[in-house]
């Protein structure tokens, strides 16, 4: 009777899939269910009738030390198979995360090389891999997306708490083969094993975590805990964020920005923070999971509620438009009892996001179903995001995004030497935005893909190369869209848009010594347009555009060299990439020279005041290319008798993005050349680090965007572990950010111009693990 | 009583707050009233085979306010700024205004009260004559020197400078024709005549008749930079209709650039002295609209209300013209009508942050679940419009219990088809939900529900 439920469930996450290919994956996927039900009871049944303790992968401390049996060293020879490229690929977890650890994704990985904080606000932080984000990174949790609305604008937070993460993977580069198009620029998967891989020694184990920053007022609290026996494991966890307005050193808004872009020199503008910048968030997960022999099926429930405030932008920069009302207010002596309509929040009210993500994700593994097959891996993640934006408290417009994305990998050894994966992967998405900024119809898009993934070690040699085939199709629910308030007749939509991607990789790894490697990568990966690529039309004031969609984009193609130098030896390490990306059929926006009058709805070809009016943009293509380099230099300078040490590091990335054809001017929003020194003392109880990073200015911020000015910033930082005999162990930890106080605009910003990068900051902290 | 006197002083700091702002704000915008005073906006409605053009006297509309113009420009009592050579009406503006700046404007605008034009009917302009130039130095009138010229840009929507067929777009879901860019898309006014494009969009009407729009006008010189030398400029145009026959009397824009009140006043002076003989200036007949609804752009919104504050504040005398601001119908206008008009408000921001209370006047179909009312405000039958009330017998069934013949109240009215009998109530409020019904008639004034189905209210 499980089994069957079981099988009727994926049964029913399948039915987006496409018919054809629906009737296959389902039959393969419920004999692959079953089977892992058969084997995995049959395997229970051998247990228990050899009285063998049920969790008999994990070793156990207290059996150990009653059993007599002991284990042999075994020496591994040979280089080791990894997935990606070491230098592209950055596993973030342990001290090191709880360190970085911030309110946001963004936030939290900004320090590492090649990647930058879009932010727009404290709310929203959305990290920026060489240059690419949005539909171009995909964001994930457990392997599977996040699928929020951060792709579609960059004031939709990712909808992912940073304070549950135990590891944070961070690949650089196209990444597509295995998650798909929109992972074209990389992937960053968030991991917090909300679904229990393995039960506690004594039936429970946890921690607790709290954070206090000074810039906002800010707290952060999590608790997780880990229960369960034996076979069976359950996990659950909450969290609590809360802050106020960010504070900055100066001015929220750039008034030289806007007096030289709008012509304005009486604005609203504030000093010491940046208003409606304040956030709360709070959520919580239950995962349980059952524990086999040699599988593993699991599933968790978990939900989250972000609310934060969006900075105002050019939206009521001018306090001398108010549509009329602004002639006969002060003309009113007695305004008592309409403050609500008349008052200074009605009549420049802020815009707030309500962000609420239920997701649902299963988990099956099978080890070594069959000889020289390590295991498969079934996950389903069924996400539910929904978002609304308010002006003045009241709702104006709705996203929401329903997704099921589903995963099946086999991993095999075929090979003595060569080991790979073979899999599939589908997603089924159901979009809408419903109210005032409905700037993109609703509509349906699924994606299925096959691929591969194999290795090959010979002596120092690894070869490795991928391929997948990615068929997409994106259906708008709508026959016509309507531009709001506007004369022109309703635009008719195609009814259905399909695309095939077929991307494909290879990298192959020297190591001439053991502790070197030299890595040469060439990646061709293509990614399919995205929903508001195809279906935009109307204003989207989060980036001050009119987006209008094209329903004949093709498919982007990435052409990525990546060269790639590790050295590690007990005193020094060095790493450093160099990449060169030619990408064909880049999409972007291009200018028309019209403008789009907010208030009158009105398509203009010129506006009297650029601040009431948007730039009108076209999606279309055209060659780019893209250059960086990441590099990394770490030594140990000093080390004293007793355990301490002094480590230095180097640091520094950059990347340039041009378009190829046309004018040939710069891509927009690219992060400047940062540089910078990090020195850490530390022993095996405490840390402590001091990190400077100089950025320079960023002359090449595209057309029509203003350059951005070069920063210092300063941080410091500080933890102390204390273990208490039985209870667990507690670590205390500070953190002092942007110590020089700096203005920093950030150039990969939509925002940078209105609402600069926090100001100093000192964040406290303890967590508590037993 | 320590906690008492620390959130005494908290709400006292944030009062001082308020009222340091709400004092800031009104400065700002008593500076800007000065500024967007000169100016008035062009009224455009429709008669029979021809267009009209005239003063906008939507009460106490920004740009309707001719009494207030003639005040501030000083103007001699019972002149009125027409030409006195040509009879034509004059409409001043400044290019110094704040939305612009020092030599772009958005005004005169052009508007429209409701049912004053058919639906979707398309308004452009046709410039005429050449542009003349006031000297402040020589206190003439000219033709403008062939170094300065004003740039009138027009409305590109509803003409044929947009495609919306991606078909023919490249895949773009709207395109924009090569004539939209450059001086082609434009229309320039010269001391030597017209240059470019003749007659541009003004704009078109929405589904009860309303425009409201405004063009962009620049003063230029030959190169197409922007600026010109001080005076006053003088261009002239009249309105087209796609609907209508004839076009409006031409008219005149006097655009003020860099005089001041005396100066300008002087040069408008000069254009309208010695008139004799001239017939007042047409004005539309002003309709009836939903209560509350005082601007006559038939919805009520925060604009209404103020303007019912300022009435009420300066007891304004109820009249033919200003009879839509008795909100409450008792004969005088006072804050109450305000109060009333500001629970009727449903546009966004204006009834924060609490929503308006859902009654009988401000939705056009309400349903009363405790008494099993159905109150329908406005159903369309054919060309007519009645009010009726429907009670409920038993489940699925509704009995005609009122209906009288009424006129249009609402953009979304319930509509009822006499051949086949039904009657479709595009959204109707059932216990805070919002629901779309269909009801079919099964004779002796009974409807049966054949379907409900809720829907999203809030953005409708």
């Amino acid at each position: 009777m499980h089994n069957i439920q079981h099988a009727l469930l994926c049964k029913h996450f399948l039915t987006g899939i496409p018919s054809r290919l629906n009737q296959l994956i389902h039959k393969i996927l419920s004999n692959t269910i079953i089977s892992i039900m058969l084997m995995v009871s049959q395997s229970q049944a051998l247990a228990n009738q050899l009285k063998l303790p049920p969790n008999a992968g994990e070793i156990d401390a207290t059996a150990s030390n009653r059993s007599i049996t002991s284990l042999k060293p075994i020496e591994v020879i040979g280089n080791s198979l990894q997935e990606n490229p070491i230098s592209s690929t950055t596993h973030l977890k342990g001290k090191n995360l709880r360190r970085q650890l911030s309110d946001t994704l963004g936030h939290t990985l900004q320090e590492e090389l090649g990647v930058s904080n879009a932010s727009f606000g404290s709310g929203v932080g959305i990290p920026v891999i060489r240059g690419f984000s949005g539909s171009r990174v995909r964001m994930l949790q457990n392997g599977i997306g996040t699928h929020d609305a951060s792709s579609l604008s960059p004031d939709h937070a990712v909808a992912v708490d940073t304070i549950f993460a135990e590891e944070i993977t961070v690949i650089r580069g196209p990444e597509t083969i295995r998650y798909g198009s929109s992972a074209i620029g990389g992937i960053i998967d968030v991991k917090d094993f909300r679904i229990p891989d393995q039960a506690p020694k004594n039936r429970i184990k946890g921690s607790t975590e709290t954070r206090y920053d000074t810039n906002g007022n800010g707290t952060h609290s999590a608790i997780k805990l880990n229960l369960g026996k034996d076979a069976f494991a359950l996990n659950l966890g909450g969290f609590f964020r809360k802050r106020d307005d960010t504070q900055i050193p100066g001015k929220a808004i750039d008034e030289d920005y806007v007096k030289q872009q709008f012509g304005l020199s009486n604005i609203q503008n504030s000093a010491g923070k940046i208003p409606n910048t304040d956030s709360q968030g709070s959520g919580g997960y239950i995962g349980a999971s059952w524990l086999g022999d040699s599988a593993i099926a699991g599933f968790s429930i978990s939900h989250t509620d972000n609310h934060y405030g969006v900075p105002g932008g050019n939206h009521h920069l001018d306090p001398n438009n108010l549509h009329g009302l602004e002639t006969i207010l002060p003309r009113i002596k007695d305004l008592t009892g309409f403050q609500d309509i008349f008052g200074h929040q009605a009549l420049f009210p802020h815009i707030r996001i309500s962000q609420q993500q239920t997701r649902y994700d299963f988990k099956y593994e099978w080890f070594e179903p069959m000889p020289r097959v390590e295991s498969i891996h079934f996950r389903y993640g069924l996400v539910d995001y929904q978002h609304t934006e308010n002006e003045g408290g009241i709702p104006f417009t709705q996203f929401k995004n329903k997704v099921g994305e589903g995963r099946i990998e086999l991993t095999h050894r075929w090979l003595e030497k060569g080991t790979g994966k073979l899999g599939t992967q589908w997603f089924n998405r159901n979009f809408s935005a419903l109210g005032v900024e409905k700037f993109v119809p609703e509509t349906r898009q699924d994606s299925f893909g096959f691929y591969t993934l194999q290795n090959y070690a010979w002596n120092n040699w690894v070869l490795k190369g991928g391929l997948r085939i990615e068929h997409s199709q994106v259906n708008p629910e709508a026959n016509e869209l309507k531009l709001r308030g506007s004369a022109l007749p309703p635009v008719p939509l195609p009814e259905e848009l399909e695309y095939r991607a077929i991307s494909a990789s290879s990298a192959l790894q020297w190591n001439p010594a053991n502790d070197l490697a030299i890595v040469l990568s060439l990646n061709r990966a293509k990614r399919s347009p995205d929903i508001q690529e195809l279906l935009s039309l109307g204003p989207h004031l989060a980036t001050r555009n009119f987006e209008i969609g094209n329903t004949k984009l093709k498919n982007e193609t990435v052409n990525m060299i990546d060269f790639a130098f590790d050295w590690k030896s007990s005193h020094i390490s060095a790493r450093i990439n160099g990449y060169y990306n030619q990408t064909d059929h880049f999409i972007y926006l291009r200018n028309t020279g019209l403008v789009y009058e907010i208030d009158n709805e009105v398509i203009r070809q010129r506006c009297v005041s650029d601040a009431d009016c948007v730039p009108i943009y076209a999606y279309d293509q055209r060659h780019a290319k893209f250059a960086g380099f990441e590099s990394k230099l770490d030594t140990t300078i000093y080390q004293f008798p007793r355990g301490h040490k002094v480590l230095l590091s180097l640091f520094s990335d950059y990347v340039r993005g041009q378009f190829t054809q046309g004018d040939r001017d710069d891509v927009p929003r690219m992060p400047p050349l940062r540089y910078g020194i990090e020195l850490n003392l530390s022993n095996n109880r405490w840390s402590s680090t001091l990190r400077y990073t100089h950025a320079e200015v960023q002359n090449h911020p595209g057309l029509h965007e203003a350059p951005t000015r070069g920063y210092h910033l300063l941080t410091l930082s500080a933890d102390y572990q204390l273990t208490v005999d039985r209870w667990g162990e507690l670590w205390f930890f500070a953190k002092g950010y942007n110590l020089l106080n700096e203005e920093i605009r950030n150039s990969v910003s939509f925002l940078r111009s209105f609402a600069p990068e926090p100001g100093r900051s000192f964040v406290l902290g303890l967590r508590a693990g037993f | 009583m320590m906690m008492f006197i620390a959130q005494s002083n908290q709400l006292r700091i944030r009062a001082i707050h308020f009222l340091l702002r709400l004092k800031l704000l009104i400065a700002l915008v008593i500076v800007s009233l000065s500024i967007h005073a000169q100016h008035l906006d062009i009224e455009v409605w429709g008669q029979g085979n021809a267009l009209f053009a005239g003063y906008c006297r939507t009460p106490g509309i920004v740009g309707c306010d001719l009494d207030h113009l003639l005040d501030s420009l000083q103007l001699p009592t019972g002149s009125l700024p027409i030409e006195a050579a040509t009879g034509k009406l004059i409409f001043p503006a400044d290019f110094k205004d704040l939305p612009g700046g020092d030599f772009k404007t958005r005004n005169p605008g052009f508007q429209s009260i409701q049912n004053s034009l058919l639906p979707n009917e398309l308004i452009s302009y046709r410039a005429i004559g050449k542009l003349k130039y006031w000297d402040p130095g020589l206190s003439a009138w000219h033709d403008a020197p062939p170094q300065v010229q004003i740039r009138l840009f027009g409305g590109l929507e509803a003409s044929r400078d947009i495609l919306n067929d991606f078909s023919n777009c490249a895949g773009q879901l709207i395109c924009f024709s090569d004539k939209s860019f450059g001086i082609d898309g434009s229309t320039l006014f010269t001391g030597a005549g017209i240059q470019g494009r003749k007659e541009l969009v003004v704009d078109i009407t929405n589904t009860v008749g309303i425009l409201h729009t405004h063009l962009s006008f620049f003063l230029e010189d030959q190169l197409n930079q922007i600026g010109g030398p001080i005076g006053a400029y003088l261009i002239e145009l009249q309105l087209l209709s796609n609907a209508r026959f004839f076009p409006s009397e031409p008219f005149l824009v006097l655009l003020n650039a860099g005089l001041d009140t005396h100066q300008f006043a002087t040069a408008l002076i000069t254009l309208t002295e010695n008139q004799t003989n001239i017939d007042p200036p047409l004005e539309p007949i002003l309709p009836i609209s939903i209560p509350g609804d005082v601007d006559l752009d038939n919805d009520v919104d925060r604009i209404d209300v103020a303007l019912i504050l300022l009435s009420a504040q300066n007891n304004e005398l109820l009249n033919t013209k200003n009879r839509a601001f008795d909100v409450d119908k008792d004969g005088f206008i006072t804050r109450n009508d305000a109060f009333l008009a500001k629970t009727l408000c449903t546009l966004r921001l204006c009834n924060i942050p609490v929503d308006a209370p859902a009654t009988a006047l401000n939705l056009a179909a309400i349903y009363d679940h405790r008494t099993g009312t159905l109150t329908l405000n406005d159903i369309r039958v054919g060309d007519q419009h009645f009010r009726a009330q429907l009670i409920a017998q038993q489940t699925q069934t509704l009995v005609i219990e009122s209906l009288i013949l009424d006129k249009a109240r609402y953009a979304t009215p319930a509509q009822y088809d006499e051949i086949t009998g039904v009657l479709v109530i595009p959204s109707v409020l059932i216990k805070d939900k919002y629901f779309k019904a269909t009801l079919q008639s099964r004779g002796n004034n009974e409807f049966d529900v054949i379907h409900l189905e809720e829907i999203n209210g809030i953005f409708n």
